[in-house]
């Protein structure tokens, strides 16, 4: 019964025998035509070991200079670029400076590849060219070669100048093709790894946590957090999974995971949405400027009463486009954080990006002020400012209103008037914004699920609209709070927000 | 005397638009919708006053104003040129700052008075 190494080492042979490298004919080779060259004799089973090992294609330089047949060079550059990638890898090692590695744009490589491929005798001489990528002084010698996705070019230099002999040239021809070998392999390797750490780091970022379990043993879990096995909710949320026979792989969503990606996923979206306003904010700012323009100047030159009056109609038109607009930079605007904002503007541009779910639904918007017991007047409702972020709160109102016309269309009762009272409080150390619907109120809905995620009593509804707003209250220091209007009909919502901290 | 002025816009209602309000105070305008054609035109004529939107359908307005340094001064091309823009990022106030021209932020605010800003211009230039 032989040992693991010996086992390991047989399977390493026949592998190395798949891809044409038979040891005896390697050996018969090189001393039939390269007897006069002086060759340590380990060299094959150094050549063998390297090709066995598991190097990073960045140890390949200082390791094929360390090769016997090598002792003669100085410099070894390896360069790499896989293919397609804009930018490759130049690792290079000498012996008095050590190792080196830059990178190399593409055009460089591809320069350095065709002046390698179109060379007759593969001499090149070092002075002017590639200065910056080559360290070499003098003659080099270079091959290039196509492995797998990759391109590759290997170099070699003594650093003198004198030329290396025809022979010389022949010798590296013949190693080459086990040094590609070897190279080969070092790709693979180096690639392997690094998918390996690209996709653990995959792992990590993704909301769920997985487990990799055999058995009652734990192999692999995604998540810092253990003791998820211990968590009541496991088995209603986990999802079981066999893998290849190998072992169980379990994904697992946490209450938090589910929150947390949903908001994602909800935050990318709406990123994306300010993204798609800004754009089409400016492309069409400058066409209706135009219109607004060249309407006012024929309004001015026109004689006739009517075209001048539908010119002007023109221009207002115009102009109400570009306030709408502008209206909407709020949305677009998400990495606003904290800054004054006027809760007049804000709610009116609530209100205007809501006109059509609410268009059949009368609003009334009332300004009170606590302290004095009285209303504010219209100046100083304009004066209304508030430290915040406009961006989440704009988002909670918005999912107020919506939530509030959802319920008055869902009141089939005819004859009930059909009001939305947005009303904004100002006490001392707050101001309390709060939306009242005439709608069918909180009957038939389980108060304490409401801000979970996914519940909904609406027919068309996702259920994620009051648990992100939850959130986003949150983040504003504050919470949502609720309750029923009886004995009138609807609901009303309300937010906090602290003036004083 | 009458001033010669180069608009280079390629939104059409807005070309329009300035070439009459510049054309009714007196001006003589020349149109132009793109670059490559804009930078022809300066180098073979002589304007006044070059009106330049930055962001046109081939090349930027800072390209044109690098091409006309092969004509004009430093100087001259802070006072012949007058920027206008839809797109006002700190980038653009940046680079405009560094050239030195006149800055207007389309859309204008007074059209009238935007026009006037344009118009007025130093009548001595040898100090420039």
């Amino acid at each position: 019964m032989e040992d693991a190494g010996t086992t390991r080492a047989r399977k390493v042979k026949n592998h190395l025998k798949d891809s044409g490298f038979y040891i005896s004919v390697f050996q018969k080779k090189f001393y039939n035509k390269f007897s006069k060259f002086e060759i340590s004799d380990n060299f094959d089973q150094d050549l063998y070991k390297l090709a066995s090992g598991n190097h990073h294609v960045r140890e390949l330089p200082q390791l094929l200079l360390n090769l016997s047949c090598f002792k003669e060079y100085a410099t070894c550059h390896l360069i790499w670029q896989e293919k397609g990638k804009p930018v490759g890898k130049n690792y290079s090692y000498t012996h008095h400076n050590g190792f080196d590695a830059k990178n190399i744009t593409i055009y460089k490589f591809n320069s350095l590849l065709n002046y390698i491929k179109k060379s007759r005798n593969k001499n090149f001489n070092q002075s002017e060219i590639f200065k910056n990528e080559l360290s070499f002084v003098g003659h080099f010698i270079a091959r290039e070669f196509e492995i797998k996705n990759y391109f590759v070019i290997l170099a070699f230099s003594n650093n003198s100048l004198i030329a290396p002999s025809t022979q010389e040239y022949e010798y590296l021809d013949f190693i080459i093709d086990y040094i590609s070998f070897i190279i080969q392999r070092s790709i693979i390797f180096t690639r392997t790894n690094s998918n390996k750490k690209i996709l653990r780091e995959a792992l990590t970022l993704t909301p769920e946590s997985i487990l990799l379990i055999k058995d009652k043993f734990t192999l692999y879990k995604n998540k810092k957090s253990s003791n998820i096995k211990d968590n009541p909710h496991f088995s209603q949320t986990h999802h079981q999974v066999s893998f290849n026979g190998i072992c169980d792989l379990v994904f697992y969503h946490s209450p938090i995971s589910v929150s947390g990606s949903i908001e994602y996923f909800h935050q990318q979206r709406v990123k994306l949405l300010g993204e798609l306003l800004n754009t089409l904010q400016h492309e069409l700012s400058n066409p209706l400027f135009g219109i607004g323009l060249i309407s006012e100047i024929l309004a001015k030159e026109t004689h006739d009463s009517f075209s001048r009056e539908t010119l002007h109609e023109i221009t207002k038109t115009a102009h109400r486009c570009q306030n709408i607009i502008k209206g909407l930079s709020i949305l677009a605007n998400d990495n606003i954080t904290q800054q004054p904002i006027s809760i007049y503007e804000l709610i009116s541009e609530v209100l205007l990006v809501t006109k059509s779910e609410t268009k059949d639904i009368s609003k009334t918007i009332i300004y009170w002020d606590v302290i004095h017991d009285k209303e504010f007047s219209s100046d100083q409702k304009q004066e209304f400012t508030i430290i915040t972020n406009p961006f989440l709160l704009t988002q909670i109102l918005f999912n107020f209103i919506i939530n509030a016309a959802d319920a008055i269309h869902e009141n089939s009762n005819q004859e009930s008037e059909k009001n939305i009272a947005i009303r904004v409080e100002k006490h001392r150390k707050f101001i309390q914004i709060s939306v009242s619907d005439s709608g069918i109120g909180l009957i038939n809905v389980e108060l304490n699920k409401m801000f979970t995620p996914f519940y909904t009593t609406k027919k068309t509804g996702n259920g994620l609209g009051l648990s992100i707003c939850q959130n986003f209250a949150k983040k504003l220091g504050s919470q949502i709070e609720f309750r029923n209007n009886s004995p009138l009909s609807g609901a009303t919502f309300s937010v906090k927000l602290f003036t004083e901290v | 005397m009458t001033k010669k002025i180069l608009l280079i816009e390629d939104e059409p209602l807005i070309q329009k638009s300035l070439k009459r309000l510049l054309e009714k105070k007196g001006a003589e305008v020349m149109a132009e919708s793109t670059g490559r054609e804009a930078i022809r035109l300066i180098l073979n004529q002589n304007f006044d006053l070059i009106i330049c939107d930055l962001m046109l359908q081939d090349i930027s307005g800072f390209d044109i104003i690098e091409e006309s340094k092969r004509k004009y001064s430093a100087s001259e091309i802070s006072q012949k040129f007058k920027i206008i823009t839809a797109y006002c990022s700190p980038q653009v106030i940046e680079k405009t700052k560094h050239y030195n021209c006149m800055l207007e932020a389309k859309p204008f605010e007074n059209i009238e008075l935007t026009i006037e800003k344009f118009l007025s211009w130093e009548e001595s230039c040898a100090s420039c």
